[in-house]
């Protein structure tokens, strides 16, 4: 009998210490996963939630997941901002953005669009040179056949972005593809819609060739 | 047109006299008229806002993403506290047993076995009825501590003696958890404690421990609705079959890389009892003092792909009589390696898993030795070993449409008191079993699963065509097609 009572103190002890530490440490702002906290800093938010899927500085390793490394800054808000008002309706984005974004604060979007601005891309593997090849002609030139203007008239020669016209280089080629079809197919983001005129006309062989080349920018 | 269906079914079954059945459809025909875009989403999903794919694989519960398992091991704590931090899930079905009418232990009319007659034991076969319902509460409780609460109630759990079925709910899944995380740019190192009352509960990849595998569904439906009814080998190593304690661990996972566990499980009593209310004295396994659990894995992701291979293992001293704590000691030593590999991109699910478990269960003087005063007769040798295989794969298809094949098997050493012939029915004394589980299933929405699964055995408790050593009962005789579905709001 003595003895089980010996053997138990030490995990009553556990239990008490485990509760007051629990209640002490309420709101831990430095290493905070809150998303309904104005306090929590965006680089907080960013390395403690963002990066489970967006990868540490925003290089995300699994092509479900759009890499953030270097993305403008005006773009990534507008993307945030339209998760959060239920405007960017795309299966990526509801399905995992409307919940995270729902309590953000206008804030905390800007200080986490500096926080991925400011992080440096890593490259990113060609998936295929022949298709990458073909990419680059549209990306640079576009399909004048059928009036297609050049990517690169907005998204910049090195694919780098501008303002509200995202940085692509280094992106999955799989979630760039993807949100081309988005784009082409339907109206889940009606803040692309000068994309839908743009990609209109091209053939999936064209989306996912594009797509290719700016994953290996 | 499926309310119409499941009207005509409900009406059906009520002139049947089924009630539980009646229910279940009930509940079915409830669910799938809720509105697609009512937010009537689990405890979790309502706290993160995001859809149950992201944690789950192909958004099938149990077995977790990468993220998800980060959102475990980070203590729950992702996203707001929810004002509604509750959930319920039911869980019903239908079994159909090929054979209910010959044989001794699985149908002891008139040829031995445990005396009961057959209505007794395939009471339910072939009518479908709503096996339980569970109750969920927990999630973020601070941004350090967050909760997996769950308990269970049991719609057909005892037979009363007028015959009539006796509901019973219990403590089932717990898991309250203190986590931090320390991450830069270059590294990553997540820390945390858990209590718990379920070893394995804590494990994130969902390879050896039964309650928390995604195939085949481990729908518990009552043993005492289906008593010789059975879901795989009857015997199964301690550390892979959901034992009630109470643990206490902690665990690091580093750089994305290599997770380290290690907890102290002892009887969920005295300050652990909340954990096991609603479980009987008797059923539930008593420990000796703190018994020592480890589990380590290796991680690694690329691209679409992760995959884990890893190593579990439990030392356990289990009194033989759980109500009496001087009664003599089993000692099982678990030892096992697992892995997992999975592939996810939309609309793309693969997953495979494996676990190997090695059991030796040696026993104290007085359980097997005949010489001994206080001689009990539980075994016929010191010792005996068990080995325990799992392997399984599954495909998803935009997170709706799933196949499946299980493997499992158990090969244990011959014991004639541990394995009687009469009670535990082999022949040869062995808990042998190998049996193979295709199964298909439908997520119409993603809170609710259809499925249908088949026990297809190769070997049943040591044998094949008269295993039980007293009948013509083959193996094949125990396969078990079960229809469920699975619900959770």
């Amino acid at each position: 009998m003595a003895n089980r009572i010996g053997e138990s103190r030490p995990l009553k002890l556990a239990i008490a210490l485990g509760l007051a530490v629990a209640a002490v440490g309420c709101s831990n702002l430095e290493r905070s996963r809150d998303l309904n906290n104005p306090k929590v800093p965006a680089p907080v938010t960013a390395e403690q939630v963002c990066s489970n899927c967006h990868g540490p500085g925003g290089n995300s390793v699994s092509p479900n997941f759009p890499r953030l490394a270097a993305q403008q800054k005006d773009y990534f808000v507008a993307q945030l901002k339209g998760f959060r008002s239920h405007d960017r309706l795309d299966p990526a984005g509801f399905e995992y953005m409307w919940g995270l974004s729902r309590n953000l604060s206008d804030q905390q979007i800007d200080g986490l669009a500096a926080y991925y601005a400011a992080q440096k891309p890593l490259p990113n593997a060609v998936p295929d040179a022949t298709l990458a090849a073909e990419g680059k002609k549209i990306f640079d030139s576009g399909v004048p056949d059928k009036n297609i203007p050049a990517c690169a008239t907005c998204h910049g020669a090195e694919a780098e972005g501008n303002a509200t016209f995202p940085r692509l280089a280094g992106q999955h080629a799989d979630y760039v593809q993807k949100q081309l079809t988005v784009f082409q197919r339907t109206e889940g983001r009606p803040e692309g819609a000068v994309m839908k005129t743009i990609v209109h006309d091209l053939t999936d062989r064209n989306l996912a060739a594009v797509a290719a080349y700016v994953q290996g920018k | 047109m499926l309310g119409k269906l499941n009207v005509v079914l409900a009406s059906t079954l009520a002139r049947r006299g089924s009630v539980g059945g009646g229910l279940a459809i009930a509940a079915l025909a409830a669910l799938l008229l809720v509105p697609a875009d009512a937010h009537a989403l689990p405890l979790f999903a309502r706290q993160t806002g995001q859809n149950c794919i992201a944690c789950h694989a192909g958004g099938q519960f149990p077995m977790l993403t990468p993220y998800g398992r980060k959102f475990k091991l980070t203590g729950y704590t992702i996203g707001s506290r929810t004002p509604i931090p509750f959930a319920m899930m039911l869980q019903g079905g239908m079994t159909k047993v090929a054979n209910t009418t010959n044989g001794s232990v699985n149908d002891p009319n008139g040829s031995g076995g445990n005396g009961a007659l057959p209505s007794d034991n395939f009471s339910k076969d072939g009518l479908p009825y709503l096996a339980f319902a569970s109750f969920f509460a927990g999630g973020k409780i601070t941004d350090n501590l967050g909760l997996f609460g769950q308990w269970t109630f049991a719609n057909y759990d005892h037979q009363g003696d007028d015959s009539h079925w006796h509901s019973h709910s219990t403590s089932d899944q717990f898991d309250l958890r203190y986590a931090d995380r320390f991450i830069s740019a270059d590294h990553d190192l997540i820390i945390g404690a858990s209590l718990n009352n379920n070893i394995g509960t804590t494990d994130v990849w969902n390879t050896f421990n039964s309650p928390f595998q995604t195939v085949p569904t481990p729908i518990a439906l009552s043993s005492s609705l289906q008593p010789n009814v059975t879901y795989g080998p009857v015997t199964k190593p301690l550390i892979t079959g959901g034992l009630v304690a109470g643990g206490v661990g902690a665990y690091a996972y580093w750089n994305n890389l290599i997770y380290v566990e290690l907890a102290s499980y002892q009887s969920a009593n005295g300050v652990f009892s909340f954990m096991s209310q609603g479980i009987a004295n008797d059923s539930t396994t008593k420990l000796k003092g703190g018994n020592p659990y480890w589990r380590v894995a290796l991680n690694k992701e690329w691209g679409a792909n992760s995959a884990m291979i890893g190593m579990h293992g439990l030392d356990a001293r289990v009194y033989s009589d759980p109500t009496d704590t001087t009664s003599p000691i089993v000692h099982d030593t678990d030892v096992g390696i697992d892995g997992q590999y999975q592939y996810i991109l939309d609309p793309h699910t693969i997953a495979a898993q494996f676990t190997y478990t090695h059991e030796k269960q040696s026993y104290d003087d007085a359980l097997w030795n005949p010489a001994n005063p206080g001689y009990l007769g539980a075994a016929a040798n010191p010792s005996n070993t068990l080995d325990y295989i799992k392997l399984n794969g599954t495909y998803i298809y935009r997170a709706k449409y799933g196949a499946s094949l299980s493997y499992v098997s158990v090969k244990g050493s011959a014991d004639s008191i541990l394995y009687p012939t009469q009670a535990f029915g082999s022949g040869s004394n062995r808990p042998d079993t190998r049996v193979w589980v295709p199964e298909v299933f439908w997520t119409p929405v993603q809170y609710l699963r259809l499925g249908v699964q088949y026990y297809a055995y190769t070997q049943f408790n040591g044998g094949n065509s008269g295993y039980d050593g007293s009948s013509s009962r083959s193996a094949k005789d125990n396969n078990t097609l079960f229809m469920y579905f699975w619900a959770a709001f």
